[in-house]
């Protein structure tokens, strides 16, 4: 980790990760694909705003995708 | 000769079988006992990828768009008002579906729904625009409870989740049925065999939605086809009239005219 890197919990394990980057920029540097949805900290980040939601030191950011169910 | 179609929170549907997508012994025999089973409505739900399992649901996804069914996703798994919101919330970005399969448990041991918590997380959901689908016991008062609070379809168990019991208290169903002729109502868990089906619709169930029964059989495609079509049978007699059941006998060949030596009394 770079002195100006940031820590984030990702799918409950720790990751350091540029300053200020937005969901979209980070999404695009996990290389996440697919049918998924972004809940960080809990709270759905709706599509819509992942150019602009800006992520968080400490913030835990969870990719939510489709299993089967009954 | 087919049952009636009906509506489903004003979705008009023509198979009455909804079916889950779980336990399947590969995904191409979940496929293609969907496909047997004519179901139009089928169960899904959504969990966190693991750090080494990204983009793990893709492969589900793009099997369950291909079949083209409304999808009804769950909160499996839920223990408490607070998780089943969430859980909700997530599933319907996810899924861009305001239909939920509201379940929130109050026992690990036979996953008996939680009345209190059922009730609770319903009107919060309702008021939040879901269309609920409550998976609820057989409790009269209970259910007439969901159904003031705006639902218009309920699923009462007919057995614990995947026993495969049938329908262990006929008569709370039947009360059911009788006591909320306006609902949709659906038998959710416990069907073991399509007789079981059978019988929910012979007392007048909208439907039924089952999982286990199928993706567990020996042949999941083949159990598909006779629950489809034991489903359809049990309504349409349903629909047809199940005569009255009698103390005394009465002959079915007319006595009129009867010899004199056949005569009996």
């Amino acid at each position: 980790m770079t002195s100006n890197q940031q820590q984030v919990q990702f799918n409950g394990e720790t990751l350091a990760i540029e300053p200020s980057q937005t969901v979209s920029a980070f999404l695009e540097s996990q290389s996440v694909a697919g049918r998924f949805i972004v809940v960080i900290n809990d709270e759905v980040v709706p599509k819509a705003n992942w150019d602009q939601h800006a992520i968080q030191a400490g913030d835990q950011i969870e990719i939510m995708s489709p299993i089967s169910g009954g | 000769m087919k049952a009636t179609n009906w509506t489903v929170y004003g979705q008009e549907l023509g198979s009455r079988l909804f079916i889950g997508t779980a336990l399947y012994p590969s995904p191409k025999v979940m496929v293609d006992a969907i496909r047997a089973s004519r179901a139009e409505v089928i169960t899904v739900s959504l969990r966190r990828q693991s750090a080494n399992q990204a983009n793990s649901g893709e492969q589900f996804w793009q099997m369950i768009e291909d079949l083209n069914c409304h999808l009804l996703p769950n909160t499996a798994g839920c223990y408490s008002v607070k998780e089943a919101v969430k859980t909700a919330h997530m599933a319907r970005e996810l899924f861009d579906t305001d239909w939920v399969k509201l379940e929130v448990m109050g026992d690990s041991y036979n996953l008996q729904p939680d009345p209190f918590a059922l009730v609770e997380a319903t009107k919060i959901l309702i008021e939040d625009g879901f269309k609920v689908f409550p998976y609820t016991t057989d409790d009269l008062v209970l259910c007439q409870k969901l159904a003031e609070l705006g639902c218009e379809v309920l699923m009462p168990w007919g057995a614990p989740i995947g026993t495969g019991q049938g329908l262990l208290n006929p008569y709370a169903l039947k009360t059911l049925r009788e006591r909320l002729p306006e609902l949709t109502l659906l038998v959710d868990a416990g069907i073991g065999k399509p007789s079981d089906a059978v019988q929910a619709m012979e007392l007048g169930f909208d439907g039924i939605l089952l999982n286990t029964a199928i993706a567990e059989a020996l042949e999941p495609e083949t159990m598909a086809y006779a629950f489809a079509d034991a489903i359809n049978a049990g309504r349409l007699a349903y629909e047809a009239g199940i005569m009255p059941k009698r103390d005394n006998a009465k002959p079915s060949t007319p006595t009129l005219d009867q010899p004199i030596w056949q005569q009996h009394g």
